[in-house]
Parts: structure tokens; C-alpha cells; sequence
């Protein structure tokens, strides 16, 4: 039985908006990764998604809860223990355009993390190891020497990722690290994901919001909703058996490859609004098809359903489901 | 869910792997951000007659007073205000000083002067500007008070402040240079930084563990330096004017120590007879201004060729 390395416990993050409104970027999200395996969170843009990973990898510190790392509080943790931390987690970004800085070559980009923790002793020791981590993501050595504007945008989200490999990590936050790419780059940097783990024994925290690529490398799937979790479920049940009113709108929404078939109407109307941290019910109220008073009032609590897997929806839980 | 459900079946994905032109080589030549820059730059005609003028006039500064048979301050009351000629070219003062080599050791000093007063300063705004920019909050909010503070102040009021106190001369006026002139530097630096520091490179940095200085330092400046280097570029022919507008009024260099504001202002007394003696010096600094000032336009456009209209 895998050992949990990372366990959310009801995570909170708020943020000023505009006019001193505040708004609860992340409501309460508890979730547990387990080690070697990977957790897709997904949701529509402004769901907070994000947000939980630059939380879990302290570029956030948390409104409330707690993020723990085998064990241990990172926010809570002294400096020297953030420093360790720092190797452990590591992060790839979204944007291969601006997640590497202009101004260097891809060597020194790769070799910063080998020196902030001196992890070798000699200038040449190091550029071994930045070839290493070059041929670990498909790339070549003679690429050490360019410039980022050099590469295409698979080749620089290989570069982000050797970045973030160059350190050994344990636990990798892949912050829609596919989303700006293209279809068959974006399945190619899948792949190399999936190889990576195999390899070096890597966990991952998979952010996306195309829950069709989440599927393919996930074995759990969360879905977030406006800041809280709505449904947790390994992703063979999500897809069988989707429980939550908003996690059937998303699997509805994907497109299927086939002229014939004709698209239906979604059953998800309007959009996400953020909701003020005033509001009492279920986030979900405003869009949901089976809403009832009761969802207005008050809040559904993540509770497991009868099928292994978790939702907050007061009319699921209810008993003439 | 059965729509789902059918197109879930079979695996969608095939594997792909790296291909093959992913691994290959990049075979052109390396181009690192400044040599793009200078390739520009070369191309730009106005911008290397700017630089060539500049280039000349330097040479002229540190060759002309080595070479010379003749000192800026050697005295010879029988050939006072002579003209141009083949042993003066640029004729004699009222002391009978060569002027030609006054003028190039003039323009060492103004030069000297010109180029560290807007250096320095420069430096200075990005170490503050770089500060407030990175830490932002609490810190940002009192240095942008306080440069809004000290820009109100027209700054030749304390220029001839501070050139009273340390006395005159070209250090004195590169201090007060630099203490007047960081604000817009720091402005600039500052702005550019809140722009970056969101950027992903930048977050991945600090999550691999960088120090405060190394991000400021190593990532954010460097990615501003361009900007800043064409601002002190431009700032050089304001630092040369101020220079010789004071030495004009008697406040920046001296005596014996020759500057162009200077030259000019011995040339004024004695201007209705000898008019070259003031029309030189006064030219030399119209020309070097203009030659910087072309320059840093073309820089500016080599920079960021998105600004060329």
C-alpha cells in the first residue's frame, strides 16, 4: 500500500479582488496524493485550481488549513527545512514562453537549482549533470548552449521540466504544464510525464483543465468547482460513473471525434461567477439543473457515496437519487 | 453517460514519444539577446554616425593633450587671441593658451563628467527602483513617496547646493549629479519589475530556492538592463548640458581646468571680436549631444523593433 506524501487539509486562500472585496480563491479543498501515483485537479478557468498549486508549493502561504508533506506542515517549516522542501517539490509552469528567463542559456537555467543547493562540487560535475537532465527529456546536449528563443514549444516545456527534474523532486506540481500547447506536442509531453515516473519514481499533482488529458495520465481525479472540491474519485469511476452535476456537464462537454455524431446541448448553461465569501450555498446553485432550496441554503460537504467515490451535492447524497 | 462512456472505451491516445526532429541539432549560429542588438544596431546608419562622432571625439580627448607640443595651461601673453592657424588650429585665449588642446582636455572633463553622471546615477535607481519593484508593499509605498518627494525639488537648486559645500570640480558635480538624477532610473526600474516579477521564470527561480538578491539581481534586472542602458544613454547629453551650463555660470570646473562649458564662458567675454573662440566649444557640445542622443535612439529601436513606427 503506497504511503500518502502529500495530504491537503482543508485548504484555504483568499485573495483582495478589486474595491477590498475578498474573495475565497480556495474554499476548504482536502485531497491526498499518494506516493509514485498522480492527482489530475480539474475545473474551468478561475476555479482555483492554480491557486492550490502555488499554495502547495509555498509561492502562496495559506488562509487557512494545512499542506502536508510527509508529515510535515510546510508552512510551518523553519528555513532550513523550506530549503529542503525546496528540492522536494518542484514545479512546471504553464507558459513554455515565459517560464524561461530570455536573457539566459538553457545551462545556466538548468544549473541554478544545482547551485542555490550545491548539490555538486565542480563547474564540470554540474555540466554533466545538465546534459544528463538534457537527454533525460529528449533533448540533446548541444542544446545546453542556446538560447530559449532558439527552441519550439515542446522543447522549451522539456527544458521547464528538466528544470524542475534537476534538483531530484519527489512530488511534482505540472500546473497546466500542457495546456499551451499543441494536441499531438501536448501528447508527447504526456508521455515523456509518464516515462519520467516510471523512471524516477515521480508523484505528481496533474493541474488541467481538459479533463481528456487529465484522464490519460491521472489515477485519481479531483474536480473543482469555484474554489471547492466537488468530486474525488479514481479516474476509471469518474468516467464510468460521474456523480456530481458539474462533473457530468464537463464529461458531456468533450468534444468526440466523429462527424456523425451530433453535439447535444450542454447541460451546463452560463458561467462561473466568483462568488463573494458571503454566500452560504452551494457554489454550484446558480448553474446546476437539480438544484433545490436546500442548495441555496447551505453548503454540501464532501461525504463518500455509496459507489467508493466522493462528492459534495446534497441531491446525490439524498435518498431518492 | 453513455455518449461518454462509448468514446471512453478505447484508449485515445497513441503513443508518440519524442520525434526525431526534436533531438536535432540547431545548426545556425547561436544568438544571445545583445548580439541580436548589435546586429540591429549596426544597420541602423544614423545611429553608427552617432557612434562613430562619439567614438572621435573620444579619441581626440585622450590623444590630442598627450600629443601636443603645447599644455592647457601653458601661458604665452605674446600671442594672445590669436586666430586659427597652423601652429593653433583653433587659435589662442586671451592668455595666449592653445585652445586646441584646451578644447580636448575640455572634453575629457565633460566627457568624464557626462558619461559617470549618468552612470552612476543610473546604477543607483536600479538598486533602489530594483528594491522597491521586487519587495513591493510597505517598502515600495516609502521609497516611491520619497522619490516623489525628492523629484518636486528642481534639482538645480541643490546641484549648486552640494557644489557649494564640496566645492568645484568633476567630482563634486559627478556626486551631485548622482544624487539628483536616480529618481527617473529607479522610476523606470521599478515599473519594469512589477511587470516581471509574476513572469513563470521568475516563480520557478524562487521555487528552486533563490535568495531575494539573486532574483533581483540575477533575473530581474538583467531583464530591464535594456531599457536602463538607453535611458543613460540618453541622459549623457543632459548630464554634458547641466555640466557646462554651471561651469558656464561659474559654478561646475575651475579654472585653470579647462571644460566646454567652461570654454564657452571665457569665449562669451570676448565674443564680439574673436567669435570663435566661443562658437568651437559651443559647437563641440552641440555635436556630442546630438551624436548621443542619435545613438540612443538607435538603440532604443535596436532594443525593442516594435517601438519603430
Amino acid at each position: 500500500m503506497a504511503e500518502p506524501i502529500l495530504e491537503v487539509i482543508d485548504l484555504q486562500k483568499e485573495f483582495i479582488g478589486s474595491r477590498k472585496k475578498r474573495i475565497r480563491a480556495v474554499n476548504n479543498v482536502s485531497f491526498t496524493i499518494n506516493e509514485g501515483e498522480t492527482l489530475g485537479v480539474v475545473g474551468e478557468s478561475g476555479c482555483g485550481k492554480t491557486t492550490v498549486g502555488r499554495t502547495i508549493v509555498r509561492l502562496y502561504d495559506a488562509d487557512g488549513g494545512k499542506v502536508l508533506y510527509r508529515g510535515l506542515d510546510i508552512h510551518k517549516a523553519d528555513r532550513r527545512t523550506t530549503r529542503k522542501l525546496a528540492k522536494q517539490i518542484q514545479m512546471v509552469f504553464q507558459d513554455p514562453y515565459s517560464s524561461l528567463d530570455p536573457r539566459k542559456t538553457v545551462l545556466s537555467i538548468l544549473e541554478e537549482g544545482l547551485k542555490i543547493h550545491k548539490l555538486f562540487r565542480t563547474k564540470k560535475e554540474r555540466i554533466e549533470r545538465v546534459y544528463q537532465l538534457l537527454e533525460l527529456v529528449g533533448l540533446n546536449r548541444e542544446h545546453a548552449n542556446r538560447f530559449p528563443h532558439e527552441f519550439s514549444g515542446g522543447q522549451r516545456q522539456r527544458i521547464g521540466i528538466a528544470r524542475a527534474l534537476s534538483v531530484n523532486p519527489e512530488l511534482i506540481v505540472c500546473d497546466e504544464a500542457i495546456s499551451a500547447l499543441d494536441v499531438s506536442i501536448q501528447a508527447q509531453i504526456i508521455n515523456l510525464l509518464i516515462d519520467l515516473q516510471d523512471r524516477l519514481k515521480l508523484t505528481y499533482l496533474f493541474i488541467a483543465h481538459d479533463i481528456h488529458m487529465v484522464r490519460y495520465i491521472s489515477d485519481h481525479i479531483a474536480v473543482m468547482y469555484l474554489g471547492t472540491l466537488v468530486e474525488k474519485a479514481s479516474t476509471e469511476q469518474l468516467f464510468k460513473n460521474p456523480l456530481h452535476p458539474y462533473t457530468r456537464g464537463l464529461l458531456e462537454a468533450i468534444p468526440v471525434p466523429d462527424p456523425k455524431h451530433e453535439q447535444q446541448q450542454s447541460t451546463l448553461k452560463g458561467e462561473a461567477k466568483p462568488l463573494t465569501i458571503e454566500h452560504e450555498g452551494c457554489r454550484f446553485y446558480n448553474r446546476c439543473p437539480f438544484a433545490k432550496e436546500i442548495c441555496r441554503d447551505s453548503m454540501p460537504a464532501l461525504k463518500a457515496h455509496d459507489s467508493g467515490q466522493t462528492v459534495a451535492c446534497h441531491m446525490v447524497h439524498s435518498e431518492n437519487w | 453517460m453513455s455518449r461518454s462512456e462509448q468514446f471512453m472505451i478505447e484508449n485515445p491516445f497513441e503513443r508518440v514519444g519524442a520525434t526525431d526532429h526534436a533531438n536535432d541539432p540547431i545548426v545556425r549560429p547561436t544568438i544571445s539577446f545583445w548580439s541580436d542588438v548589435r546586429r540591429r544596431l549596426i544597420a541602423n546608419r544614423v545611429a553608427m554616425f552617432g557612434l562613430i562622432c562619439i567614438i572621435l571625439i573620444l579619441i581626440l580627448a585622450i590623444i590630442v593633450p598627450e600629443l601636443s607640443s603645447y599644455s592647457y595651461m601653458d601661458q604665452n601673453l605674446s600671442n594672445t587671441n590669436a586666430a586659427p592657424s597652423r601652429d593653433h588650429f583653433f587659435g589662442t585665449d586671451s592668455l595666449g593658451r592653445d585652445l586646441w588642446v584646451r578644447v580636448w582636455v575640455g572634453a575629457r572633463v565633460s566627457l568624464a563628467v557626462g558619461i559617470f553622471g549618468s552612470i552612476i546615477p543610473s546604477v543607483i535607481g536600479i538598486v533602489i527602483g530594483g528594491i522597491s519593484g521586487y519587495f513591493g508593499g510597505f517598502i515600495d509605498t516609502i521609497i516611491m513617496r520619497a522619490v516623489d518627494i525628492i523629484i518636486c525639488i528642481p534639482s538645480m537648486i541643490y546641484v549648486i547646493l552640494i557644489m557649494l559645500v564640496f566645492g568645484s570640480g568633476p567630482i563634486p558635480l559627478i556626486i551631485a549629479f548622482a544624487l539628483t538624477g536616480w529618481m527617473g532610473a529607479a522610476r523606470d526600474v521599478r515599473g519594469l519589475i512589477l511587470q516581471l516579477k509574476e513572469r513563470e521564470f521568475v516563480l520557478a527561480s524562487k521555487l528552486l530556492g533563490a535568495s531575494h538578491l539573486s532574483l533581483i539581481f540575477k533575473h530581474l534586472v538583467p531583464n530591464t538592463l535594456g531599457i536602463v542602458v538607453v535611458g543613460m544613454t540618453m541622459s549623457v547629453p543632459g548630464a554634458i548640458f547641466q555640466e557646462a551650463y554651471l561651469s558656464f555660470i561659474g559654478l561646475g570646473i575651475s579654472p585653470p581646468i579647462p571644460s566646454w562649458g567652461q570654454l564657452a564662458n571665457l569665449g562669451t567675454a570676448v565674443f564680439r571680436i574673436y567669435p570663435y573662440q566661443l562658437l568651437i566649444p559651443a559647437l563641440l557640445i552641440s555635436i556630442t549631444m546630438l551624436s548621443f542622443n542619435l545613438f540612443g535612439d538607435g538603440l532604443r529601436d535596436a532594443l525593442d523593433p516594435k517601438l519603430r513606427s
